[in-house]
């Protein structure tokens, strides 16, 4: 009864506060409500991504109630230096990149390579990756490694800075636009097999 | 608008999760309650640990000033 009426006050607030002020209203009070928005507003969100990067449903369904838990009990930690939104998809990536390391036992996802950053060829325009057709950009994603993969998301996806992409994943910013470069050229190529 | 096929890849990952937003929030709500009850044992029982703590740190000292000036 006290939710239901709490809802019904609160009901103009819900569109119109932004998710700094959610977040205020949240560490202030703990009152759940907020949370409830916060989670309407992103739970579809880190469900696609985790998806799209880990590939089965029931993986997601378990990682986005991980990375909801994560994000509720990081909230003071959230610092507001970037957006809100750029922190959680953040949490979301790193979740599911530690996750494919954990199950692989692969500890070259987000290494260094110098070597493969020597081959990057001509820059390739942004174009020829956001006009792929919908079917074939799934086959694409499908094939890239996560680390690449998540790196394009950031970028693409989420319309994430270099700047802000460095700080996601802990690398510097002269590292990041090598990293997008590569992931770009194996995109291409493996859009280029597709076509054959 | 121009096209934007992560967007759109996206969007279409989206609808695949109404069928199981459901268990998802079932289950991120009970894990929020046990947090919560966690955090309000915490709140109920931490102090009087503390004071109980406190109580009878200052019992044993003053026992054995006690004792101290027994022996003098």
């Amino acid at each position: 009864m006290l939710k239901f009426l709490f809802a019904l006050l609160t009901k103009g607030e819900r569109k119109t506060l932004t998710d700094e002020e959610i977040v205020e209203q949240y560490l202030k009070t703990q009152n759940e409500y907020y949370f409830e928005l916060i989670y309407g507003r992103y739970s579809a969100k880190i469900f696609a991504k985790s998806l799209t990067i880990l590939k089965e449903e029931s993986l997601a369904q378990d990682a986005t109630q991980d990375v909801m838990m994560k994000i509720l009990l990081n909230l003071s930690k959230f610092s507001g230096k970037s957006k809100f939104s750029t922190w959680v998809y953040s949490i979301t990536y790193n979740f599911c990149i530690d996750f494919i390391r954990k199950k692989k036992k692969d500890k070259s996802i987000y290494m260094e390579d110098i070597s493969e950053y020597e081959d990057a060829g001509d820059e390739i325009e942004d174009k020829e990756l956001l006009e792929v057709a919908l079917d074939k950009m799934k086959m694409i994603m499908d094939k890239i490694p996560p680390d690449d993969k998540s790196i394009l998301m950031m970028k693409y996806m989420d319309g994430m800075s270099i700047k802000e992409i460095g700080v996601a994943i802990n690398k510097t910013e002269s590292a990041i636009k090598m990293k997008i470069k590569r992931a770009k050229m194996k995109f291409v190529r493996i859009h280029n097999t597709l076509q054959v | 608008m121009a096209k934007n096929s992560f967007k759109l890849l996206e969007e279409e990952m989206e609808k695949k999760f109404e069928a199981s937003s459901k268990a998802i929030k079932k289950n991120v709500n009970s894990r929020r309650d046990v947090w919560a009850l966690i955090g309000d044992l915490f709140e109920l029982y931490i102090p009087k640990i503390f004071s109980t703590l406190i109580g009878s740190a200052s019992f044993t000292s003053r026992s054995q000033d006690k004792k101290l000036e027994g022996g003098e």
